[in-house]
């Protein structure tokens, strides 16, 4: 088994719900999301962030929106839905549930070996 | 020493190594064929190219945005590979094979837009010459307005090819450096269309900052423009005139040898009779089996150039657009026709490369005076010539001679004082050939006639050439010698016929009479006064003297057709 890969999912599954997240606290481009995700060491390659991006807008989860920048090109400025909205407080509380089993599971076990 | 590129990547300009410029076009073209079946493929890309640039921008800011190989393996690394990026749930996390077949994609191509390159975007998307599709284009607009509409929904429908790698995808080319450093040599065109589009933005805000001065310039622009184009209008209409009028007169000279439209047509020193164009190249020139195509070649080789004067002249005229199309397909078929007529014409054109020259001299034993009267011979055989002055050369009856395709040549003659005791007739035939032998064949190829008696000399105004031969840069020249203290009687006749230098057409214009003398005193010709002899009686059956070469030659004198 490769553990490297097993890591990449656990991130990857979790990604979603913290990208919502980041664009719920306030509206942002990629390189914001970017930044964050990064700071919290949930992404390894940048690259991730834009099939995710997209799947999200198509999913009608995200719009965007161009601003101009004033040092460049104009951005894509993400915001959430209604239903990103929906969709990120039913995230919020599945994983809320699923730390908790998971929590429980490991660590209730360790305490009673 | 490096190579480095200029592109442009979602509206950022970097200089870029070669090397590095390879890297990353390898790397978008792994991008698009990864999500290229993916919904929303294009979107993702784009986005991750418009990140690459901010990345570039962040790392090359100390080096005036210089990216190096350094510069595009770090962003690589930061992006990850495509199938790092993956968000679908059966990722799969070996990379794809790199050979997978590139596709093309459907862009709008603004580099070679004429409007908003629709017609070449669809070029390279079906690999069709944009030409054809702008013609399609073209067709349906009188069809209601089809090709317009058309054309308008599909530029609203069809995206722009915006960056490099939209550009990539666009042509579906494999990249190789030689693609690349023709895409970027693209590239920088278009760059600097855009540069100067922005110094036209430029200018017109500097103008709109002064409203007032504004208004003035606008003005005399406007004013200097309209008269620039009314200047240009009539210098092209006027082109246009002289071109046409230019192509007119070729045409018509070219109808007139071509049809023949005239009796008989006088040209350098030979003066042809009854003869087309075709006709002669056919009979006198023309020494091969493929005679025929060879006329069609060199009539098409003098048509054409004639026939596109004429057709810029209407287009220069009435300002009509300049077809391509037509201008090819012209240069193209004259490129055939000069090809076939030279290959066809070789054999004949080589036999004018050696020349050769025989001299036949004359003496006068029968002479019975000190004058030596030079007549000329009214009475040839050559019928139903008109001559320069409309005098009818009468018919002879000795030569029955066709009633079409004469050839005749007109003789120099040269009158000089001698220190000779004796008058003397000298004949300088010549000729070409291919080599010497047949230069010298040649000349036996025509005939020159004259009569001497007791007078002087009969001189005919034409040699001819033989029926059955070739022109060959055939010539005569006659020179008369007269010795110190005699005279020469001239017929004022001679003026009209012989190639003669300046000196004596000058004499025999300003003499008065039919017959005009001369007397050679220190070498030079002083007019004399008319000695009481009696006029030579031209009758019509003068058995000519022939001159010797045209015995030589007998046995030639089989047709050859």
């Amino acid at each position: 088994m490769n553990i490297e890969k097993t890591k990449a999912q656990m991130r990857k599954g979790v990604l979603e719900l913290c990208t919502l997240s980041i664009i719920a606290e306030k509206d942002a481009y990629a390189s914001d999301i970017i930044e964050k995700l990064k700071s919290s060491d949930l992404i390894v390659v940048e690259g991730t962030l834009y099939p995710l991006l997209t799947r999200l807008k198509n999913e009608e989860l995200l719009q965007y929106r161009w601003e101009e920048s004033s040092s460049g090109p104009p951005r894509k400025y993400y915001q959430l839905t209604k239903k990103g909205e929906e969709s990120l407080v039913v995230l919020k509380n599945s994983w809320l549930e699923l730390t908790a089993a998971v929590n429980n599971l490991l660590f209730d076990k360790q305490q009673k070996q | 020493m490096e190579k480095t590129l200029t592109i442009n990547i979602n509206g950022w300009v970097f200089n870029i190594n070669e090397d590095a410029y390879e890297k990353l076009t390898e790397y978008f073209k792994n991008l698009n064929g990864y999500f290229e079946k993916q919904d929303g493929g294009d979107e993702i890309v784009a986005d991750i190219e418009a990140r690459i640039a901010e990345l570039f921008r962040d790392l090359t800011k100390d080096k005036e945005n210089l990216v190096s190989i350094k510069e595009v393996e770090e962003v690589i690394n930061i992006m990850g590979e495509p199938y790092q990026m993956d968000d679908a749930d059966d990722a799969s996390y070996e990379p794809r094979p790199d050979n997978k077949k590139f596709k093309r994609k459907l862009f709008r191509d603004p580099l070679n837009a004429h409007i908003a390159g629709v017609a070449s975007g669809l070029g390279k998307y079906i690999k069709l010459d944009p030409i054809i599709i702008r013609i399609i284009f073209i067709v349906l607009i009188p069809s209601g307005g089809l090709g317009i509409i058309l054309y308008a929904v599909l530029w609203i429908l069809i995206p722009e090819a915006a960056t490099t790698s939209d550009r990539i995808k666009m042509e579906g080319k494999k990249v190789n450096v030689e693609n690349i450093e023709n895409k970027v040599r693209e590239e920088t065109e278009y760059l600097k269309t855009k540069f100067n589009d922005f110094s036209e933005e430029a200018k017109d805000a500097y103008h709109r900052s002064q409203p007032i001065r504004k208004l003035g310039i606008q003005k005399l622009e406007a004013s200097f423009r309209v008269l620039g184009k009314i200047v240009v209008r009539i210098l092209k209409f006027l082109l246009g005139l002289i071109l046409l009028l230019t192509g007119i007169g070729f045409l018509i000279t070219f109808a007139i040898f071509f049809f023949n439209w005239m009796p008989s047509l006088e040209f350098d020193s030979f003066f042809v009779n009854g003869l087309s164009l075709p006709a002669f190249l056919d009979s006198f020139i023309l020494d091969t089996k493929y005679s025929l195509i060879a006329v069609i070649a060199i009539v098409i080789l003098l048509l054409i150039p004639i026939v596109m004067l004429i057709f810029n002249g209407i287009r220069f005229l009435f300002n009509l657009k300049r077809k391509k199309l037509v201008g090819n397909i012209a240069w193209q078929g004259w490129l055939v026709a000069l090809i076939v007529s030279l290959g066809l014409s070789y054999g004949s054109i080589r036999s004018f490369k050696s020349d050769a020259i025989q001299i036949t001299s004359h003496r006068f034993d029968q002479l019975q005076s000190d004058t030596l009267s030079i007549n000329l011979n009214t009475v040839g055989y050559y019928q139903d010539i008109v001559s320069s002055d409309n005098h009818v050369i009468s018919q002879d009856d000795q030569y029955l001679l066709l009633q079409d395709g004469l050839f005749y040549g007109v003789p120099s003659l040269e009158i000089l004082s001698t220190d000779k005791p004796d008058f003397e007739m000298k004949l300088y035939s010549s000729a070409s050939g291919k080599d010497e032998d047949e230069a010298y064949k040649n000349i036996q190829g025509f005939d020159y006639l004259f009569k001497k008696d007791s007078m002087g000399i009969l001189l005919d105004p034409y040699f001819k050439l033989d029926d059955y031969s070739f022109y060959r840069n055939q010539d005569l020249k006659i020179k008369i010698y007269i010795p110190e203290g005699k005279s020469i009687c001239l017929d004022k006749r001679i003026r009209k016929h012989f190639r003669l230098r300046y000196f004596w057409k000058g004499r025999l214009n300003s003499c008065k009479e039919e017959k005009c003398y001369w007397t050679v005193v220190n070498k030079k010709f002083m007019s004399a006064a008319k000695e009481k002899l009696e006029p030579m009686i031209i009758t019509t059956d003068i058995q000519y003297d022939t001159a010797d070469m045209q015995q030589l030659d007998s046995s030639r004198r089989q047709p050859l057709k």
